[in-house]
């Protein structure tokens, strides 16, 4: 049986070895891990943390790409990543009813709701396609349940007098809705840069809707991170917030989405060629870091609706943001 | 001889798909922007192997197969053993076993990720998963297919205990282990290729997943290539071993497959 | 009479082990080591499921799955197996088709699904293509396999008692190839459920892959254990399923994972 044992204390020095792995983590609390997915929503994100502005702040961050916006909320209430980004949608509701130490801190990116409905080119040649009204009944694709994007298509729907019950919705990832608009299989989309523009430019689709003139640009994306981490490390939390003001200024700037330096930063996180990015329509980004209620109320009334909410009454919206560092940094930097 | 007589003719059809590829996409059946011909594709795939980017993805989906692979075929191979050998350790571990089995590992990923968080260890982990619980069922199934006549023998012989294991039971069953660890590795590739997939950012998955995204058709076809390539060069490799270990064993119908 | 096979090994310790690690969940979810925002007690998710099944929810998703696993799997299993067959008969076939097969396979089937939604769309017929593809590589190998694998004294019987071309075949070969035949079955359908359930959770309303992620989006932790416990189910319906169709079939077989103890 020695040929047994040996085998077995190899297995035992395997599993040591693999959990030795487990050594990262404990060093790793210096370092702020920022969960991302691919998307220039984390514009703010990324310039901060390539133009060294979170380092200024003597803060080591990481930037670590997830797989999808729901894995970047779980990460940071598991404490496994210190911040992150994403939508308001179910899952942040969910998380703070659950009082997942969660906090969300900061707008990321505000946009224009009409930026993101295109429809299919070949329905508005065919004439079947001249308000919004038109679209009941028709296949809507949005990226996933429950997210913000499908806020969108509901509120695009709305001056057309239809909600999103009067469409046939379907699921599917942002780049196959492209061929999917181009085969029909779908009428409409809401798409996201930069697939809205490629879909535009490869005659796919069209955005037929343009904003009024003085909108106001809507919350997409929000910046939370883990509470209980900001609560042992409120110098680190402040400076983040420090940093992540810089960044969000700059981008503010006019004309500061297509700049080189902006682009460059953008295309390496998300892998959507310069080029492509210099055609998309910018997001907007608030330099104060300002959010209304008013919106992200709409939004959890949406969620709520349509049953995805573990619970049955509006929150408040007090319950789920804490504006607190936000304000403090942009009071510390100036008004702008 | 015959060895390379074959190879050659191996060749033959997928030089007559592409052909017929270059055909179909020039009559205007096939639609080169999500179906680009070998024409367009060779080139492509030449300049990104030149660039090195490549190479970068290829060798961090290997460093991946090869810990995952590892990962999972200790465990297994003496799990899978030590089934085999207990009825009552088999009883035990059926209800876990058969229900991990039952499970898309892919399906697990959120899960592990709550609990390793997201990062190597995590991707290691899903992709090993899926071939340790393969390999598990199969190393306890050589085990179990053992001819009894054989131990008999083996017995009548004086070999007991650690000769029995190591000199009757092993040799008999590592051709079925050695299936078992064929269609393992094959599996850990596939794994390895989904999670990166979902969530990495180098390797050969994320580049497909990149690719997709970014609606390059040329280089999700230059990843299917590559990933192609490394499959077979994997179950060649594996099968020229399996013929050197083991030149007593007889061609079993998953051979053929790998 | 039931009363000792109940009680028998079989039945006992594989209960017992189970109860034993559900209630270890149990108890550590209840004493907060285990967070119950992410690991609920299998209590709840157990209340959560029947309160699924009661809405009927669950029948639909399961219902769903399952007949998408059957179609996909009878769509690949026609020219799989009469290409797998060809290939072993006619040499020439199999050095053609091998290198291709062997190309394809280790390509994860999602990422055809790209490809395939262009040119079907976003029918169920792109979701059942993709879900076919792999199980279809498999299933025309291991039938290849089959007739390779054919004894040469059992041809030679079959011969010798006059049974020549399409009888040979159809009396003497298939039933040889079907232990065969079902290895491949039984790796396909394991194999064409992961990218059932994986192309689910991309794309799909309805099915138990788009509700585990759709739960997971939506951070409803409960549901999401639920989707994965009811797909661990389907899954080991079908496998057992499977093989006690394979036991109908072919008697006289002994399967290699199911040996009878002897020990």
């Amino acid at each position: 049986m020695n040929g047994k044992r040996s085998w077995q204390n190899s297995l035992v020095a395997l599993i040591a070895l693999f959990f030795l792995g487990s050594i990262d983590t404990v060093l790793g609390q210096s370092v702020v891990k920022i969960g991302f997915v691919p998307s220039e929503s984390f514009a703010p994100l990324f310039v901060a943390h390539e133009r060294g502005y979170f380092k200024a702040q003597g803060l080591t961050t990481e930037l670590v790409r997830l797989p999808s916006g729901a894995a970047i909320l779980t990460q940071v209430s598991t404490g496994d990543m210190q911040v992150g980004g994403g939508a308001l949608g179910a899952a942040a509701f969910n998380a703070a009813q659950q009082k997942l130490p969660v906090a969300f801190v900061a707008p990321m990116h505000f946009a224009y709701t009409e930026d993101y409905l295109v429809v299919r080119k070949a329905e508005i040649d065919a004439g079947r396609f001249k308000t919004v009204a038109d679209l009941r009944g028709k296949a809507c694709a949005v990226n996933a349940k429950g997210v913000a994007t499908e806020w969108v298509l509901d509120e695009v729907l709305k001056p057309g007098g239809l909600r999103i019950d009067n469409v046939d919705v379907k699921t599917l990832p942002f780049p196959e809705m492209l061929p999917a608009l181009d085969n029909g299989a779908i009428v409409c989309g809401i798409i996201t840069e930069p697939f809205a523009t490629q879909a535009e430019e490869k005659n796919i689709g069209v955005r037929p809707l343009k904003a009024k003139p003085g909108a106001k640009p809507v919350p997409i994306t929000v910046a939370f991170w883990n509470s209980d981490w900001a609560k042992k490390n409120d110098g680190a939390a402040r400076a983040f917030m420090n940093g992540y003001l810089r960044a969000v200024r700059d981008l503010s700037e006019p004309n500061a989405w297509k700049a080189p330096v902006h682009t460059e930063i953008i295309s390496k996180h998300t892998g959507v060629a310069a080029a492509v990015l210099l055609k998309t329509r910018a997001p907007v980004f608030s330099p104060n870091l300002e959010l209304e209620e008013k919106e992200m109320m709409s939004q959890q009334e949406f969620n709520l609706r349509l049953g995805y909410l573990k619970y049955k009454e509006l929150k408040p919206i007090k319950e789920l943001i804490d504006l607190s560092y936000a304000e403090a940094a942009v009071k510390q930097a100036g008004r702008r | 001889m015959r060895q390379r007589h074959i190879n050659l003719r191996g060749l033959v059809s997928p030089l007559a798909v592409g052909l017929l590829w270059e055909l179909l996409v020039a009559l205007g059946v096939l639609n080169a922007t999500y179906l680009p011909p070998p024409s367009q594709l060779a080139p492509h795939l030449v300049a990104l192997l030149a660039g090195g980017e490549l190479w970068r993805h290829l060798s961090m989906t290997l460093y991946r197969l090869c810990l995952s692979f590892a990962f999972a075929l200790i465990p297994a191979v003496l799990l899978g053993l030590s089934l085999g050998m207990s009825r009552n350790l088999r009883l035990a571990l059926e209800p876990l076993l058969t229900s991990l089995y039952a499970i898309p590992k892919i399906a697990l990923l959120p899960l592990v990720m709550l609990v390793l968080g997201v990062n190597e260890r995590t991707l290691i982990f899903t992709s090993a998963l899926t071939s340790f619980v393969q390999m598990t069922i199969s190393t306890s199934g050589g085990v179990l297919a053992i001819d009894r006549s054989v131990l008999e023998a083996g017995k009548n012989y004086g070999a007991t205990g650690w000769r029995l294991f190591r000199y009757v039971l092993l040799p008999s069953a590592l051709p079925d282990i050695f299936t078992g660890m064929r269609i393992g590795l094959a599996l850990t590739l596939v794994l390895v290729i989904a999670v990166e997939f979902t969530a990495a950012q180098e390797g050969l998955g994320a580049f497909l997943w990149t690719a997709g995204q970014t609606l390059s058709a040329k280089n999700m076809f230059s990843a299917f290539t590559v990933i192609g390539a490394l499959g077979w060069i994997l179950s060649y490799g594996l099968e020229r071993i399996g013929n050197r270990l083991m030149p007593w064993r007889q061609r079993s119908s998953a051979d053929m497959f790998l | 009479m039931m009363l000792p096979r109940l009680l028998s090994r079989e039945v006992t310790i594989p209960l017992a082990t189970s109860l034993i690690m559900l209630a270890a969940w149990e108890t550590l979810v209840h004493t907060g080591v285990l967070r119950a925002a992410f690991f609920p007690a299998p209590t709840s998710i157990a209340h959560t499921l029947l309160g699924l099944a009661l809405s009927g929810e669950l029948w639909v998703h399961a219902g769903t799955t399952l007949g998408r696993l059957v179609l996909s799997f009878v769509m690949a299993l026609i020219p799989a197996t009469v290409l797998g067959l060809a290939m072993g008969w006619w040499r020439t076939v199999r050095i053609t088709a091998d290198p291709l097969v062997n190309l394809l396979f280790p390509i994860p089937s999602i990422a055809f699904f790209p490809v395939v939604i262009f040119y079907f769309g976003l029918s169920e017929w792109g979701l059942l293509l993709t879900g076919a593809i792999t199980p279809f590589l498999l299933m025309t190998v291991q039938a290849a396999a089959a007739l390779e694998g054919l004894e040469r004294t059992l041809l030679e019987a079959g011969r010798n008692y006059g049974a020549t071309g399409w009888r040979l075949f159809v009396r003497v070969m298939l039933p040889a190839a079907l232990p065969h035949l079902f290895i491949g079955y039984r790796l396909a359908v394991g194999v064409g459920f992961i990218v059932i359930v994986a192309v689910e959770m991309i794309a799909a309303k309805h099915g138990l892959g788009g509700y585990l992620w759709h739960s997971w989006q939506i951070l409803r932790i409960e549901e999401m254990y639920v989707g994965l416990v009811l797909i661990g189910l389907l899954g080991i319906f079908v496998t057992y399923g499977l093989e006690a169709l394979a036991r109908r079939l072919m008697p006289w077989q002994v399967d290699l994972l199911r040996v009878k103890e002897q020990r």
